[in-house]
């Protein structure tokens, strides 16, 4: 994995401030791999109450992350258990680190 | 005295900021016809095969995002310069903005930004979440409007008398 601990912890720290409740955050992508240089931040969040708007959430959350990781780009995808698997959720939880 | 061109950067801003008005005019007009009644998930649901609402929602994103763009990565920096500061990066011209009152939250900039993506009815699958962010999206015109009237409004306030 390719993310600092303190970013690691940045991270963490943003999601829960914004969405207020226990989440599990699953980084996937080419951040995952080692062996990549450099890409964008994909982030797969599950939680049990979705917000009442998920598209801005999303949204307001890949803004923070990228101030908070100087400018780098973070995709923001956010679903609940009960949320029917999309391709992109199923390679997320297939291939992604639980942060 | 002014720097070497000043007046050149005046110019453009002054150009920039017509571009900018007839952007949200155009964007305006759109809002209106799109959101006269409330938009409904069936609605999106249905744009397949509705050519008349799909074509509205490509011109309201379309001209949402040229504005947001116009704004941001071209009026922004060149405001900056004309009040002879150096401009950074995105990120950083909006922190500044923010700090001049020129739009309330460089957060919801950006993140308006991003959830442009996810007004893209030919990606967006889920109806009620390509509906929750066209109504956002409605719901923050003012923010782009306050940007360009503020900026305005300083341009006026420091240069008119001079021109």
């Amino acid at each position: 994995m390719r993310l600092s601990a303190e970013n690691t912890k940045t991270i963490r720290n943003i999601i829960t401030a914004v969405l207020e409740q226990e989440v599990e955050i699953v980084l996937f992508g080419s951040r995952v791999d080692d062996l990549a240089r450099g890409g964008d931040v994909d982030l797969l969040i599950t939680l049990q109450q979705l917000p009442s708007n998920i598209a801005f959430t999303a949204s307001l959350l890949s803004a923070k992350l990228t101030k908070a990781l100087d400018g780098r780009s973070v995709d923001v995808l956010i679903r609940t258990p009960e949320t029917p698997l999309k391709p992109i959720h199923e390679i997320a939880l297939k291939t992604g680190l639980v942060l | 005295m002014k720097n070497e061109g000043s007046i050149e950067k005046q110019i453009r801003l002054r150009s920039l900021l017509e571009t900018a008005a007839m952007e949200l005019h155009y964007l305006m007009r759109c809002d209106t016809r799109l959101f006269v009644i409330p938009l409904t998930a069936e609605q999106i649901a249905e744009l397949p095969d509705n050519d008349e609402l799909a074509e509205r929602v490509d011109a309201f994103v379309a001209r949402f995002g040229r504005l947001q763009d116009t704004l941001g990565d071209k009026l922004l920096p060149t405001f900056l310069r004309v009040m002879e500061e150096i401009p950074g990066t995105v990120l950083d011209n909006l922190d500044r903005a923010e700090k001049l009152g020129l739009i309330k939250s460089a957060d919801v900039w950006l993140a308006l930004r991003k959830l442009r993506n996810r007004m893209i009815h030919e990606y967006v699958t889920d109806p009620d979440e390509l509906l929750a962010a066209l109504v956002t999206a409605h719901q923050h015109i003012s923010m782009l409007a306050e940007m360009l009237a503020n900026i305005r409004g300083y341009f006026l306030r420091r240069f008119q008398p001079d021109i």
